[in-house]
């Protein structure tokens, strides 16, 4: 086994748990202007390259979202085809989007912190050659 | 629809159900709902995309996967499993018992007996070891001292000073084992 493959695959595990983490925020982030229904979330998920995995995935951690009653979900007609189901922020959906935005900037700096050298990247390279 | 895409259809969902079979038939059947509800909408809007639209939604198994992790049954990260009484069971009890039931037995035959078994059953039945240093614990304090009585009533020894080598190399026997627990005990 080649040390390469080893870390890409760690990597692509770290990756995947990050997403994890963040997937159900990004999910509520996304219902922040309004109901959306299902398959537009996953297509603005998908385009946007938050999703770790298939779409399929996303409705089990909306089926969660429900029971937690961070969304609800109610029926709407459509134009064309059959009716859609909205799903919506409730009041705690909001106050958890709100809280997770507020320790976001903290978490991600901290990480950067710990990533990037202190004097900055493009300095400490240069004295090192 | 056409019939033909119904049967895909179906037998994407039906892979679904069987792969999502050790949820609760309630969560079940919302996930392929859910999921038959998202083919419905997206095939409205993209006619003529089943393949697409399955293909984006993603392999059965995997979604079976993440739901059963969503509600649990396949075990939440973070969530520590029920603690039983055989994970409660302090390692330091049968790591006494093992130490102390042979000089115990020489105060009183019976409390030496009594201790040794439990020691065993507490011993096997607790899980802060694992199978081999039970295996090993257990030869030592027990076929090994037991072998070693034996042998010294069919040897029948000639004088008592022989007799007393013997027990000490079967006190230190147990102790070695009590130490062998005590070392390998899961923190």
């Amino acid at each position: 086994m080649e040390p390469g493959k080893a870390s890409n695959r760690s990597a692509g595990k770290a990756e995947s748990q990050l997403r994890k983490g963040v997937l159900e925020y990004c999910v509520l982030a996304l219902m922040q202007d309004g109901p959306r229904y299902g398959v537009e979330l996953l297509r603005e998920l998908e385009r946007s390259g938050a999703l770790a995995t298939s779409q399929g995935t996303v409705y089990p951690l909306l089926s969660r979202l429900r029971r937690d009653e961070l969304v609800e979900t109610s029926w709407r007609e459509s134009t064309s085809g059959p009716p859609r189901r909205y799903y919506e922020l409730t009041d705690a959906g909001r106050a958890a989007l709100a809280e997770f935005a507020r320790i976001w900037p903290g978490f991600r700096d901290a990480v950067d912190h710990f990533l990037v050298p202190p004097q900055g990247r493009s300095e400490s390279t240069g004295g090192e050659a | 629809m056409k019939a033909a895409e119904n049967t895909e259809i179906d037998a994407y969902l039906a892979a679904v159900q069987r792969e999502a079979a050790a949820l609760p038939p309630e969560r079940r059947q919302e996930l392929v709902a859910d999921l038959a509800e998202h083919i419905e909408v997206a095939l409205a809007e993209r006619p003529d995309a089943l393949s697409e639209v399955l293909r984006e939604l993603g392999d059965p198994r995997s979604i079976a996967a993440t739901a059963l992790a969503e509600s649990g049954v396949g075990g939440v990260p973070g969530k520590a499993p029920e603690r039983g009484f055989r994970d409660r069971i302090p390692a330091l009890l049968p790591v006494l018992l093992i130490a102390l039931s042979l000089p115990l037995g020489f105060v009183l035959m019976p409390l030496g007996t009594i201790g040794r078994l439990a020691a065993l059953v507490l011993l096997w039945v607790a899980t802060c070891w694992k199978v081999r240093d039970k295996a090993i614990a257990t030869f030592l304090a027990f076929v090994a001292v037991l072998g070693i009585n034996i042998a010294v009533y069919y040897i029948d020894p000639p004088n008592p000073t022989v007799i007393d080598v013997i027990t000490a190399v079967q006190i230190g026997l147990a102790l070695i084992a009590a130490s062998w627990l005590w070392a390998t005990r899961r923190r």
